[in-house]
């Protein structure tokens, strides 16, 4: 049952925990600075996954840090409305991983229409991903320190390049863009 | 394997991340990173995790769940 990333989620799942317990209990310098170095080690393992490409360990990583967004009481309600988004995110990617899906998805909404030359985009996906970024925007909108932004811009950073690979994977599937990288 | 269920306060686990911070620093990673294990996470943590990895798998990565055991019950443990 151990999954693949399960052990970086273990990893980036006590480090977000070491963070929520200093930010609780944070009244001295220590503990502000350590639990900026929380952050900034939860920073550098999405920044890894994100260079490796590696887009099931974002799905997981993510999720920990909503969880982490959840208990550090930003605002539930919009925590919580991030998690069901991310769960259809993945469904969506999943779903662009089987040629068959897209063929029938994609091909079939362009019938008709002159050959497609241009790349094909997943209007859904793309529109979803721009609301997630905005959430994770507006629960950082009252952060101060350089750690905590940088936590959540790293994590609209990989959801962005989460929609990119999707639109990528759509395109190969459709015979579109052979040989062409969707600039990240 | 036992599970990790040491319970701290939360001076004291906001202490911790001061010492992992402290033994990183200075290089020395093992210890850092046992006192990594010894944080308590949160019990919606630990119930993502359980669902990921199985109890049995994550009692064996030795990480603290004793705010999950507080928050769900022992039977949390095994069911």
């Amino acid at each position: 049952m151990v999954q693949i990333g399960s052990q970086n989620k273990v990893k980036l799942t006590r480090t977000l925990a070491t963070a929520l317990n200093t930010y609780t209990s944070a009244e001295s310098s220590k503990l502000r600075k350590a639990y900026a170095n929380a952050l900034k080690v939860a920073t550098k393992m999405l920044s890894e996954s994100l260079l490796n490409k590696d887009i099931p360990a974002l799905f997981e990583l993510e999720k920990s840090a909503q969880e982490f967004d959840f208990d550090r009481s930003l605002d539930a309600e919009k925590s919580r409305g991030t998690l069901t988004s991310l769960d259809t995110l993945k469904t969506f990617w999943e779903n662009g991983q089987n040629p068959s899906y897209v063929q029938n998805r994609f091909a079939n909404a362009h019938d008709g229409i002159k050959k497609a030359i241009t790349p094909v985009k997943d209007t859904a996906m793309d529109s979803l991903i721009q609301s997630q970024c905005r959430k994770l925007g507006a629960l950082a909108g009252n952060l101060t320190t350089p750690a905590e932004k940088a936590f959540y811009l790293k994590r609209q950073e990989c959801l962005k390049f989460i929609g990119k690979q999707h639109n990528l994977t759509i395109n190969q599937h459709l015979g579109l863009g052979k040989g062409k990288e969707l600039g990240r | 394997m036992q599970p990790n269920l040491r319970e701290y306060s939360i001076e004291e686990a906001g202490n911790l991340g001061i010492q992992w911070m402290e033994l990183e620093e200075q290089g020395r990673f093992e210890e850092a990173e046992a006192v990594l294990n010894e944080t308590p996470i949160t019990p919606g943590m630990a119930q993502q995790l359980k669902e990921d990895m199985g109890i049995e798998a994550l009692i064996a990565t030795g990480v603290n769940l004793s705010r999950a055991v507080k928050e769900y019950g022992t039977n949390w443990l095994t069911k």
